[in-house]
Order: structure tokens, then sequence, then C-alpha cells
């Protein structure tokens, strides 16, 4: 019974050959559908391990604290910043909270930064010694802040890469000075390159000041208007997040029935977005790939009718001589499971590379799992059988008198 | 080719008077009706035949008396509308589709007055289909095909398309078709209808061979006195019913009847 499978395969890829151009446009829906799946699912695959790799990148279990207005009927108009939060809760939340382990008030504005040479609107962040420590972010070169710069709003700061070389060109700028209004900076640190965040903004166009110094000199407000806190360990970070809010619904004597007034975002919560965004595209993107697989395999049946009744002859020849009607159904059936897995393979080289070819484009690393390709094998040999099922019955089922003397 | 000697029946090993050999297509009632819509064909009407294991037999009759359309139902290729047909014993109206294709398969061999070979496979691809659906390893069922194409004399031809072959050759590539399965009856519609006469010759020689040699069980339809000279009994059909069932002259019967003549004659019957 063995031989019979082989000997229907073989006369399916003859059959397949003699009609090469037939065989060819027929194909075209399973190749379109099995290479569209294979490069949208990789891509976008790829797309969000490198954007998830991105939001780790920017921080060991980051969490943030952001003040949020409650108070209802008043607009933004006063000059007086208001903020809900203080650097005593940070404090507080770095001692009381043992789900996190370093928390330190940020505060961060635009301005203008001068060198000596030229000058440049820098993303500038007002923070304590724990922020690099927060970000997981390394010093290159001089030394990071320290507890006494904060303490003693030491006139020091840490400059990214790219505002180093904006504001000084190819020159060391360890000990220079940047000017920030009035005020006069002392570079200690250069930081290391960090790259383009999630959010297509350049980490290192960056510049670290003592908090103290961000408040009271550039901004000229009390407190910070964000926390950032970073959990013990990846798993504490739902939890942390519980404390923190528990913390300072107590510290800012909210009644029960008040809102928060504050918002605590994690990047986890980023990284599960990312994923949702991208499992939802990858749905899509299957069932778009499911209706071209279907619409192949419709011309698959349509042209497996056809075949059918061009050779109504050679099936009551091959009934004549014994061919059982499973014979027959198997025949056609391997037939168009021959067309569309062969359209399928096509259609996985063609999604392989051309996965790889739009990922280097657009710089990510496709994520091709040998499971992608496999499924994408099963289904188009099975949109062959399912949509073979009609045209081999047909086959199967005609009388073999009738058959033979069909012409 | 020179010409060739007139081809002759051979000697007589005929078991047509013994009455001790076995029934091997047992006939009752058998009746065949074509229904297309309004008007339906009664193309066989009431056929009683005993033919025994062995025998090689002719069917004539005019154009439309109804010689296909029972040589169909002999090869199990068509179902009688009524009446019963035993092949080998048993009853085929009670067989399944599958298990008469099995049938067709191994017991037997089919022949027709054009051919139908796979136009588009080669002679040894033709002689080899009935041993892919007997499930014969591809090595052995190669060996098989080229071996039945060495006996009808085509071993020269066995890779050549039916389009590349002459019309009697492509007749013995369907004989050693229908002859691999090693079958028990051998059915022949009109065989040599489309030959001359020295092909017509040739490819009856074979088959009395396979009858003489092999003590194949042969049914032939014809139109040709000449044809049926060969074989051992003839039945004459005339509009469905059998008009005469006589032995040949080669095993002491009357005269092969000239069946345009019949056709005219008032059935006997
Ligand atoms: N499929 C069919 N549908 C309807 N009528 C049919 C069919 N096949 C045969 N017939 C009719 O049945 C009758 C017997 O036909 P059959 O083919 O058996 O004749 P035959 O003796 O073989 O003739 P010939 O010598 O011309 O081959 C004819 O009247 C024919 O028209
Ligand atoms: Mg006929």
């Amino acid at each position: 019974m063995f031989a019979l499978w082989i000997e229907c395969f073989k006369m399916g890829l003859r059959e397949l050959w003699r009609h090469r151009l037939r065989s060819f446009l027929t194909m075209i829906g399973m190749i379109m559908g099995v290479s569209v799946v294979i490069i949208c699912v990789s891509v976008v695959q790829g797309v969000k391990d490198s954007l998830i790799g991105d939001i780790r990148k920017a921080g060991k279990n980051m969490m943030f604290v952001f003040t949020e207005d409650t108070r209802k009927g008043i607009g933004t108009i006063g000059v007086q910043v208001n903020t809900n939060l203080s650097r005593d809760d940070a404090e507080a939340i770095e001692l009381e909270c043992d789900g996190v382990a370093m928390a330190s008030g940020v505060q961060g504005t635009n301005v203008l930064v001068v060198s000596d040479t030229s000058t440049a609107t820098v993303p500038v962040t007002g923070a304590d010694h724990k922020y690099t420590a927060i970000r997981n972010w390394g010093i290159e070169q001089g030394r990071d802040l320290e507890p006494f710069d904060v303490i003693a709003s030491r006139r020091v700061c840490l400059i990214g890469q790219t505002t180093m070389r904006e504001l000084f060109g190819d020159r060391n700028a360890i000990n220079r000075t940047v000017r920030i209004g009035r005020i006069s900076l002392k570079i200690v640190g250069v930081l290391e390159p960090k790259g383009i965040n999630p959010l297509g903004m350049d980490e290192d166009n960056a510049l670290i000041v003592p908090l103290p110094i961000m408040l009271r000199d550039i901004m000229n407000r009390r407190e910070p208007d964000a926390i950032l806190c970073s959990a013990k360990s990846d798993d504490d970070v739902e939890f942390a997040v519980q404390q923190i809010t528990q913390l300072l619904r107590q510290r800012h004597k909210l009644a029960e029935a008040d809102k928060n007034d504050f918002r605590v975002s994690t990047l986890k919560e980023k990284e599960e977005q990312a994923r949702t965004i991208s499992n939802q595209m990858t749905l899509l993107m299957f069932f778009l790939a499911l209706v071209s697989l279907m619409v192949g395999g419709v011309g698959i049946m349509n042209i497996m009718l056809v075949s059918v009744t061009e050779r109504t002859r050679e099936i009551g020849i091959r009934m004549a001589i014994g061919a059982s009607t499973k014979a027959i159904n198997r025949q056609f059936l391997i037939e168009a499971a021959v067309i569309s897995t062969a359209g399928g393979t096509v259609g996985i080289v063609l999604g392989v590379s051309g996965a790889a070819y739009i990922s280097s484009a657009i710089g990510v690393e496709p994520l091709m799992s040998p499971a992608i390709v496999g499924i994408a094998f099963l289904f188009s040999a099975g949109v062959g059988v399912i949509f073979g099922l009609l045209p081999a019955r047909r086959a199967a089922g005609l009388n073999p008198i009738e058959a033979l003397r069909h012409d | 080719m020179p010409d060739a000697p007139p081809i002759q029946p051979s000697d007589i090993v005929s078991t047509i008077d013994d009455a001790s050999v076995p029934i091997t297509v047992k006939l009752r009632d058998l009746h065949k009706i074509y229904d297309s819509g309004a008007n339906a064909v009664h193309a066989v009407r009431g056929l009683n035949v005993d033919i025994p294991e062995g025998q090689y037999i002719s069917i004539m009759g005019a154009s439309g008396s109804g010689k296909s359309t029972l040589l169909n139902v002999l090869g199990a290729l068509d179902v009688p509308s009524k009446g019963t047909y035993h092949l080998a014993g048993k009853l085929t109206s009670k067989q399944t589709r599958d298990e008469l294709a099995a049938l067709r398969n191994e017991y037997i061999g089919f022949i027709f007055q054009n051919f139908n070979l796979l136009t588009r496979s080669t002679a040894v691809e033709n002689v080899e289909l009935p041993m892919v659906y007997a499930g014969v390893p591809t090595r052995k069922r190669r060996a098989a095909a080229l071996a039945a194409l060495d006996k009808v004399g085509l071993a020269d031809r066995a890779n050549h398309l039916p389009s590349e072959m002459s019309g009697g050759q492509q007749q013995r590539v369907a004989i050693a078709r229908s002859l691999v399965n090693t079958p028990r009856v051998l059915l022949a519609d009109e065989p040599t209808g489309n030959l001359d006469t020295h092909t017509s010759g040739e490819i009856m020689k074979i088959l009395d061979e396979l009858h003489t040699k092999d003590g194949l069980t042969i049914i032939i339809v014809t139109h040709d006195p000449g044809v049926a000279e060969f074989t051992e009994r003839v039945i004459v059909l005339r509009d469905g019913r059998i008009i005469a069932d006589q032995k040949t002259p080669r095993c002491g019967g009357p005269a092969v009847p000239d069946v345009r003549a019949l056709s005219l004659s008032v059935p006997e019957n």
C-alpha cells in the first residue's frame, strides 16, 4: 500500500510538471499567503523583541511615580507649578517599601545649555546620586554624582555622548563647564552611550544635574514632578507598585473615596503593551494570510476540478484496470497537496529571505522560528488536502463506464 | 514484413464438450436498461449463459445488439439492471465498488477496441499500471512489465508513448497490460476492429496462444466471422437477445453466421 502512496506522489509531481504554467499560476495564492505570514510574523516578532530589549535596557525594573492633578475646575494657567510629590516621598518609598531598592525624585526640562564654543537645547534631568544606578547607566569617564553633590547642591553635572559632541565637538568635556542661564556647572562625568529609546528619542542627548540645582536654580520650584524607582527584582515590580501606592496614599492623607493624586507606571506595563500590540498585529497578519491561503485553496480546488474533467477518460481507464475509489481519491488529493505544498515551499523560501531583507532594512533581528516554517508547511499541505477533497471525491465517484466513454 | 502464410487457428485443445469443467461465468435472466431520462434503452433482455473455465468464446451481432453492454457487465465495469451474474461462483451484485475494482484488477483482463492506453505514459508505464493498483513493489513491477511487453514482442518499444506506436503495437501494449496481473478471464471488445487484416491476425495469434498455453477464459466481441473462427463457441445477439449459441466449425459446429445477414433475418426464438 505504501507503493501506492509513492506512486500517487510521483504522478502528482509529473502532472504538476506537465502543466508548469498552470501549476505556477495556481500556486501564486499559496506562495503569497505563506510568504506574507512568514515575513509578517518574523518581522513583527523581531520588532517586538528589539522593542522589549530597548525597554529592558532603559533601566532595571523601573517604576515611575508621576504627580496627577485631581482637583477639578482649576486650570493649568497659574505660574506656580503644583506637584503632589516630594523628595520626602522618594525617601520614604526607598526606606519603607521593601519591594523597592532605590528611589530618586526626578525633574526634567528642556533648556538652553551653553559651552565655551556652542549652545544647544538639551533635555536636562535633575536627580540624585542613585539615578544612574536605577537607569542602569554606566559612567564612561570621570565619576558619577555622589550623595554630597546632592546634599550640598554642588554645581556639577553628568553629560551624555550626543550632548557632549554638540557642545564640545571632539574635545574632552571632563572638568569643563557649561552654563544654564546664569549657573555654571562643572562636568564631572561622561555617561556611556545608551542609544535610541523605544519612543525614538536619543537617550544620549542628556545632562544630569543634582536635583536641588534643577528645582531651585533652574526651574524655581520646590518639589519634583516625578519619582523614579527600581524594584528589587523583576518579580517584585507589581508588589512594589502596590506598596508605593499604599504608602503614598497614606502620606498624602487621602480618604478611602479619594482618587490617587499620583500615578505609578512601570516598564513592565510598557513591555506588556509592546507585546500586546505586536501580538495583535501578528494575529491580524495571520488572518490576512488565512484569507490569502483560502483564496489559494479555492484556486487549487478550481484547477483540480478542471483537471478531473479533463482527465475523465484517464480516470475511467484507471478504474477499468482495477483502481479502487480510494486509489483515485488519493491520487487527486495528493496531487492537490503537492501543488499546495510546492506553493508553500516556495512561499517559505520567499518568506524567509523577504523577512531577512526587510528586517535588515529596518534594522531589527528577524525572529525566525522553525515552528513558524513548520506550521506554514503543514498549513499549505492542509489547504491542498482540504480543497482537494471535493475534486478528489468527484473523480473517485465517477462511473467507470461513463468515464471510459468520455472524450 | 514479407507476406507471411495466412495465420491459422492452432490445433483444437478444446474442453468444450467436457461437462466437468467448472463454470466461470453464469448469467441468469440478465437485463440492462439504460435509463437516460425520457427514453429508456433496453440494451440486454434476459440472457442466460454459462461459460466454463478456459473456454474461448466469441460474441457477435449487429451494431447496437448489446454486445458491448454485455461485455461491460461481464467485466464488472457496469452492473446489470436485473438478473444475476456469478463470476467464479461469486454473485457480483453483492460486491462493493472496491471489491469489483479488485476483481477487475486481479481476475479480469480487458482489451478495448480503441486500446484505452494512458496517452501520456510510456508503454512500460501503461503495462505497470495494474500492478500499481495491486500493490506490487516498484522494482518487481518494472521487471514484470518488461517481461509482458517482451511476450507480445514489444520489448524494444518499452519507453515509447502510445502516440509513437502503430495501432497494432498499441493493442499489443494493451494486451500486455491486461495480462500482467495474470487474470483468469480475458475480455476483448472488438480488439481488431481498428486494425488491418494482417495486424488482426497477429493479435488473434497472441490470444490463441493465451487460450491454448495458459488456459485463459477468453470472451471476444467481434463483427468479423474470421475472428470468430479462431474461437470455440459463438453467441449471436440481436436486440439484446441470444439468437444463436453454437460451436464454431473448428469444434465441429456449423459455419459462423454472417452478422449482416442475421440482422435482417427473423429471430429464431
Ligand atoms: N450509455 C448508454 N446510454 C444509453 N443507451 C446506451 C448506452 N450505451 C449503449 N446504449 C444503447 O444500448 C444498445 C446496445 O449498445 P451496445 O453498445 O451494447 O451495442 P454493440 O452491440 O456493442 O454495438 P457496436 O457493434 O456498434 O459496438 C444500443 O441501442 C445503444 O444505443
Ligand atoms: Mg460495441
